[in-house]
C-alpha cells in the first residue's frame, strides 16, 4: 500500500477528501503521494500487531487477547496496544504518553 | 399591488396569471412595492481574522463521516457480554472517547470535535443499522470505483455547501450527505452488521409490531402522515443542557461524588424496591464515562503540547502552550479563567452529543452562566472585551462544525442538515428581576460580527429588559441571520408551571428556562455556583427530551384522508378504518378529522413509547444523566426518571395554516355557500384543479404551477377556494376555526400519556417537514396544489395569502392562548428596506413588542430581499454564506432543499412594517 499524505503526522484532517499540511499551511487531497519529509501518522497498518484480511481494508488486531477486527486506516496515536513493526518487545504504545509517530519515515517503513 | 411570486413553465398558462385575470392575486409583497434592484442587508459585521479564517475553513469543509468513534465503543462493547447494560454500555463509552484522536487546527483557541474531522460525525449503529444493511451493495460498489480527487472535482466543492452530494474521487457519498473515504466503506459496513438484530431500531421494531394498531403505524409511516419515529433517530434533544456539576466541582470532584455515593447505596434499595439497586451501577458508569471525557481531553492537551515543543514559531509555541496548560487544568479541576469555563462548556456539550444522536440540544443561557468567570476576569484586568469577543466568535464556529449523523430522512427532510443548538439570551432571574448582562450584548455582537448558523439564538422577552439589549437583538435581525429569535417569556413560564407544576415545579424554578431545539420550551433549574469567594445562582437544563413521541403530524394529509374514506389517493393504500360517513354537514366533517387524528396519535404513541423503552434499557445516555438534576443526587439516570422533570413528551403538528385554510374553505363553499358539493371538491383535488404536478414544474411553491392543457374546467372551483376566508386576515370566518383546531390540540394531547407515565401536549413547530410533507400530499380544499409546500411553522401564514398587513396577521395568530402549547411559530418575511435606519429598527422592535403583548409565543425575521433569493437559486456558487431562517433555525442557503427554499422565496414579503 503506497503512501499517502493522510499517513504523514503533519497532515491535518479536515474532512474525507483533504487536510491542511503543518509543513506548508496548505490544502493537500487524502490520497496524493505525500512529500519527501512525511513523517509516519501512527496507524493500524502500522503496527506490529495488524494482521491483514482477505480484503484489503479490513484485518485484525492480534496485540489484544481477543483478536478483535480492525482496519488499517484507523489512526493509532492513542492506541495502547500500537507497535510500531520495527520496535519489537514493547507491549505498550507511548502515544498515551509521548508524542508518537514522530520517527521519520524511512525509520519506521520497511 | 400584487406582484407575482414565481414564472410559470414556459409556454404554460401559470397560476398567478389565470387569477390576475379575474382580478384575484396571491401576493407576495404586502405594504408596498420592493425597490426594483437587488437590496443587500443593512447591517454587515466581519470577525476577527483569526474566526474568520476559521470559519473559511469550514466553508472549504465536506459533511464527513469517522469511524472511530463507533470502531471503539462497538469493540468494546463486545467484549462485555453479560455485564450490566448501563456499567457495559459506559466501558464503551469511555473506550471511544479515549481513543479519538485530537485534532487542532492552525489557529485554534477553542479545541475540540465530534471527530477527527472538522466538520465531522459518525453513524450510531447501535441506535439503527438498518440503512446501512440496506444499501451495503451500492456503497461497496462505490468503493470500489478507485479514483483521485482531481482539481476540476475539487472546485466542485462549493456547490451545496459542504453536502457531499455524489461520490467523487476518493469520497463515497452517503445519503447525498456526508463523505467518507472510500478505504473506510468496509470497515463501515462491518459496524454495521455487527448490530444486526440488536440495536435500539430492530428491537424496539420487534416489540412494536405487538401493539393493537401496527398496521395503521406502519401505513403512517410510509404515507407519511407521520415524519419519523423517534426512538431510534434522534431519542434526545430539544432540550437544554447543564454544565453545572463539572463547572462547580471539576470533572475530579464530579467523580468524587459519585464515588461518596457509591459507597452509601451498594447493596442498598434505599426504600426503592424497582430502582433503588440500580444506584450503584449508574455511579460505577458515571465514574467510568468521566475517565473516558478525562483521557479525551487529555490527548488534546497533550497534541497541544506536541505542537508547542515542535514549532519554531514563538507566537505559535506561547499559544499551544497557553492551551495544552488549560487544558490540563480543566481535564480535573473547576476552570479558573473564562476561556477556560468556555472551553470546558463547549467540550462538555460536544460529549453529549457523542454520547447519543442529538439534534437541538442547546447550551441554555450561556451569558449567564459564564458571567462569574466574565465578572471576575474583567474586574482583575485578564480579560479584555475584544479577547472575549473573539473567544465568543469562535466558540459560533465549533458550534457551526457540529453535524449530526441521524437517521436517513431525518438529516435532510426534517433537519435541512441543522443541529439547533439554541444558546437563548435575557428572562428572569431567580429572585424575578432582569437576568441580562454584559456579556450577553457581546454573545449579540458574536452572532452578527461572525455570523453563522450555531448557535442560534434566542431572547426570553420580558417587559424588564434594558432598551440597549432589545435594540441590539434588532440590530442583529437586520443582519438577515434569522437570530435572534423573539421568546415571550411570559407565556413559557406559564406553560411550564401547567406541565411541570405536577412534578413539583414552582414560580422561582420556571424562570430558569430555556429553548430547546428549534423552539420547544425547556424546563430548567437553577444551582448556586461558587468562584473566588462570591455566589452566583446560574441556571440550567433539568428535563427531559422534547421533541419525542409522536414526530410531526401531516394536518393537510389526514384531512385529505378524511375526504377520501379514510384512503391515501395517491398511493392507493387505506391508511384509516374507512367512516362511512356522508360528510352532510361541517361538524360532522370535523368529528371524522377529530377521529383519525386521534387514531393516528394513539398508534403512533404506543409505537414510539416501545421505541424509547428500548433506548432508555439498552443505550441510556450517563454523562447527559450525570449533568442533569437530580441524577448525581438521587443515582436514577434518565431511564429510571433521574431527571427533576419528566413529562417532556409531545405531538408535534406540522400544516396548521393548511388545515384551517381547508376547513375554512369548506366550510364556507361547501356547507355555508353551497357553491360546490364535496364531491365536486374532491374531484377536483384529484384533478389537481387541472394542473401539472410539480415535479413536471420543477417547483414547489403554489405561485410557479402551470395549467395542464384542457385543465380550465377546474379553474372556477379553484378559484372559489382561493377566495374563501384565508388564515391571517383578521378574518374571524377563519380564525375561529384555528381557536378551535388549537383548544381541540392541547386538550386531546393530554390524554395520551409516554412512556414515563405523563401526559402529552402540543409542539407547533415545522422544522423542514412542510417541504416533504408537502411533496406527498395532494392539493388540498384550501387552493394548494398537489406536491407544494405547506406554509412553515404554525403561526406563519401560507404565502401570498395574508393581505392585510403584520398587525392582521398577529390578530389572527393571538385568536388563542399559546401557552397551552409548548410553541407556536411565526415566521416574517421583511424587505431590508422597511426597517432601514434608526427609525426602521425602532418600528421592527414596536412590531416585535406589539405581537407578543398579544399573548403571542414567538416570532422570528427573515430580512432579506426575496429576489436575492432567487439570485441565489439561480447562482448558489455565488452564495456560499449567505443564511436563511427556515423555521426556528438558520441555515446556509446552499445547504438547504429546493422545496425549502421555493417556500422561503415565496413567503410574503413585507415592504412596510
Amino acid at each position: 500500500m503506497e503512501n499517502q499524505h493522510s499517513d504523514c503526522r503533519r497532515y491535518v484532517p479536515v474532512d474525507a477528501a483533504k487536510g491542511i499540511c503543518r509543513r506548508t499551511g496548505g490544502m493537500v487531497n487524502l490520497e496524493d503521494p505525500p512529500c519527501r519529509d512525511l513523517i509516519q501518522l501512527p496507524k493500524c497498518k502500522y503496527c506490529a500487531g495488524f494482521l491483514s484480511g482477505e480484503q484489503e481494508e479490513l484485518g485484525t488486531c492480534t496485540a489484544e487477547a481477543d483478536h478483535p477486527w480492525t482496519y488499517p486506516e484507523l489512526v493509532a496515536t492513542t492506541c495502547s496496544w500500537f507497535l510500531p513493526r520495527e520496535s519489537e518487545g514493547k507491549t505498550e504504545n507511548p502515544a498515551l504518553e509521548q508524542n508518537v509517530g514522530l520517527s521519520p519515515v524511512k525509520e519506521s517503513l520497511s | 399591488m400584487a406582484k407575482e411570486i414565481g414564472s410559470a413553465t414556459a409556454g404554460v398558462e401559470g397560476l398567478t396569471t389565470l387569477l390576475s385575470s379575474k382580478g384575484f392575486t396571491l401576493d407576495c409583497q404586502s405594504g408596498g412595492e420592493a425597490p426594483l434592484e437587488l437590496t443587500a442587508r443593512e447591517v454587515q459585521k466581519e470577525p476577527t481574522a483569526r474566526a474568520g479564517a476559521l470559519r473559511d475553513l469550514y466553508f472549504q469543509t465536506l459533511s464527513s463521516v469517522s469511524l472511530e468513534f463507533p470502531y471503539w465503543y462497538t469493540r468494546r462493547w463486545r467484549q462485555l457480554e453479560g455485564e450490566v447494560p448501563v456499567v457495559r454500555r459506559a466501558e464503551a463509552l469511555k473506550m471511544a472517547f479515549s481513543h479519538l484522536t485530537p485534532t487542532i487546527y492552525p489557529g485554534e483557541r477553542l479545541v475540540g470535535g465530534k471527530t477527527i474531522y472538522y466538520r465531522g460525525s459518525f453513524p450510531m449503529p447501535w441506535l439503527s443499522e438498518g440503512y446501512f444493511m440496506a444499501v451495503q451493495d451500492q456503497l461497496y460498489q462505490a468503493a470500489l470505483e478507485k479514483g483521485s480527487a482531481a482539481a476540476d472535482q475539487v472546485t466542485k466543492w462549493g456547490s451545496g455547501g459542504g453536502n457531499v452530494t455524489e461520490n467523487f474521487g476518493s469520497v463515497v457519498s452517503i445519503a447525498g450527505k456526508f463523505g467518507i473515504p472510500r478505504q473506510e466503506v468496509p470497515a463501515l459496513l462491518e459496524l454495521a452488521r455487527a448490530w444486526v438484530g440488536k440495536s435500539v431500531d430492530d428491537v424496539g421494531h420487534k416489540y412494536e409490531q405487538m401493539i393493537p394498531d401496527y398496521p395503521l403505524k406502519e401505513n403512517l409511516m410510509h404515507s407519511v402522515i407521520c415524519m419519523f419515529d423517534s426512538g431510534y433517530t434522534l431519542p434526545q434533544g430539544r432540550e437544554a443542557t447543564n454544565y453545572y456539576f463539572p463547572l462547580q466541582h471539576g470533572l475530579e470532584g464530579v467523580k468524587e461524588i459519585a464515588r461518596t455515593h457509591i459507597s452509601e447505596v451498594a447493596g442498598e434499595a434505599g426504600g426503592d424496591g424497582l430502582r433503588g439497586m440500580d444506584r450503584l451501577y449508574f455511579y460505577q458508569a458515571s465514574i467510568l464515562v468521566l475517565e473516558g471525557i478525562q483521557s479525551w481531553i487529555g490527548n488534546y492537551a497533550k497534541e497541544a503540547r506536541r505542537l508547542q515543543q515542535e514549532s519554531e514559531d514563538l507566537l505559535l509555541q506561547n499559544e499551544c502552550g497557553e492551551l495544552a496548560d488549560s487544558l490540563e487544568w480543566i481535564v480535573c479541576r473547576q476552570p479558573r479563567t473564562f476561556r477556560e469555563a468556555l472551553q470546558l462548556i463547549f467540550l462538555l456539550h460536544t460529549a453529549v452529543l457523542n454520547e447519543d444522536c442529538i439534534s437541538g440540544l442547546s447550551p441554555g443561557r450561556v451569558g449567564q452562566i459564564l458571567w462569574p468567570w466574565y465578572e471576575q476576569d474583567r474586574e482583575a484586568g485578564r480579560l479584555g472585551e475584544m479577547e472575549a469577543l473573539e473567544l465568543l466568535e469562535l466558540y459560533r464556529v465549533k458550534m457551526t462544525c457540529y453535524d449530526c449523523f441521524a437517521a436517513m430522512g431525518v438529516v435532510g427532510g426534517v433537519l435541512s442538515g441543522n443541529t439547533f443548538n439554541h444558546l437563548c439570551l435575557g428572562g428572569l432571574a431567580k429572585d424575578g428581576g432582569s437576568a441580562t448582562n454584559r456579556l450577553e450584548m457581546l454573545i449579540l455582537e458574536a452572532g452578527m460580527t461572525c455570523a453563522t448558523p450555531q448557535p442560534t439564538l434566542g431572547l426570553l422577552y420580558h417587559e424588564r429588559l434594558p432598551e440597549d439589549l432589545l435594540l441590539q437583538a434588532i440590530e442583529c435581525n437586520k443582519t438577515g441571520t434569522g437570530y435572534p429569535a423573539w421568546l415571550n417569556d411570559e407565556v413559557a413560564r406559564t406553560f411550564l408551571l401547567r406541565q411541570y407544576g405536577p412534578e413539583g415545579m414552582d414560580v422561582e424554578e420556571a424562570r430558569a428556562w430555556s429553548v430547546g431545539g428549534c423552539l420547544e420550551t425547556s424546563p430548567g433549574s437553577w444551582h448556586e455556583l461558587t468562584l473566588g469567594g462570591r455566589r452566583y445562582w446560574i441556571p440550567g437544563g433539568s428535563g427531559q427530551p422534547t421533541s419525542v413521541g409522536v414526530h410531526f403530524l401531516s394536518l393537510p394529509k389526514i384531512l385529505e384522508c378524511v375526504l377520501f374514506n379514510g384512503r391515501d389517493m395517491r398511493r392507493d393504500v387505506q391508511i384509516f378504518p374507512p367512516q362511512d360517513r356522508p360528510l352532510v354537514t361541517y361538524e360532522e366533517l370535523w368529528d371524522t378529522f377529530c377521529s383519525y387524528f386521534e387514531m393516528a396519535v394513539q398508534a403512533l404513541c404506543r409505537a414510539n413509547n416501545i421505541q424509547h423503552d428500548i433506548w432508555r434499557k439498552q443505550n441510556m445516555p450517563v454523562l447527559h444523566s450525570l449533568l442533569k438534576p437530580d441524577c448525581l443526587e438521587t443515582g436514577y439516570h434518565i431511564g429510571n426518571l433521574g431527571y427533576r422533570y419528566n413529562a417532556t413528551y409531545n405531538v408535534e403538528s406540522c400544516g396548521t395554516a393548511n388545515l384551517v385554510n381547508a376547513l375554512t374553505a369548506l366550510k364556507t363553499c361547501v356547507y355555508q355557500d353551497k357553491s360546490h358539493t364535496l364531491e365536486d371538491v374532491r374531484q377536483a383535488i384529484l384533478a389537481n384543479f387541472g394542473f401539472q404536478t410539480a415535479e413536471e414544474v420543477g417547483s414547489y411553491s403554489l405561485a410557479a404551477q402551470a395549467l395542464r392543457s384542457g385543465g380550465e374546467v377546474w379553474e372556477e372551483i379553484h378559484h372559489d377556494l382561493l377566495a374563501a376566508p384565508k388564515y391571517g386576515n383578521d378574518d374571524p370566518r377563519a380564525d375561529t376555526i384555528l381557536a378551535q383546531w388549537e383548544q381541540y390540540f392541547s386538550t386531546v394531547a393530554r390524554r395520551f400519556q409516554s412512556l414515563y407515565g405523563f401526559p402529552l401536549y402540543p409542539c407547533q413547530i415545522s422544522v423542514s417537514t412542510h417541504g416533504p410533507m408537502g411533496a406527498v400530499t395532494l392539493a388540498g380544499p384550501d387552493g394548494r396544489l398537489a406536491g407544494t409546500t405547506f406554509a412553515d411553522g404554525s403561526m406563519s401564514a401560507y404565502p401570498g395569502t395574508d393581505r392585510n398587513g403584520p398587525y392582521a396577521l398577529f390578530a389572527s395568530a393571538t385568536c388563542w392562548d399559546h401557552s397551552r402549547s409548548q410553541n407556536s411559530q411565526m415566521n416574517l418575511k421583511i424587505h431590508p428596506s422597511a426597517a432601514r435606519g434608526a427609525q426602521g429598527a425602532r418600528k421592527l422592535l414596536e412590531l416585535t413588542r406589539a405581537y407578543l403583548r398579544q399573548g403571542a409565543f414567538h416570532i422570528q425575521y427573515n430580512i432579506v430581499d426575496s429576489k436575492v433569493l432567487k439570485d441565489a437559486q439561480a447562482h448558489p456558487e455565488n452564495y456560499r454564506t449567505l443564511m436563511v431562517r427556515v423555521a426556528g433555525f438558520t441555515q446556509y442557503w446552499v445547504e438547504i432543499g429546493k422545496a425549502i427554499q421555493d417556500e422561503v422565496i415565496a413567503r410574503t414579503e413585507y415592504e412596510f412594517i
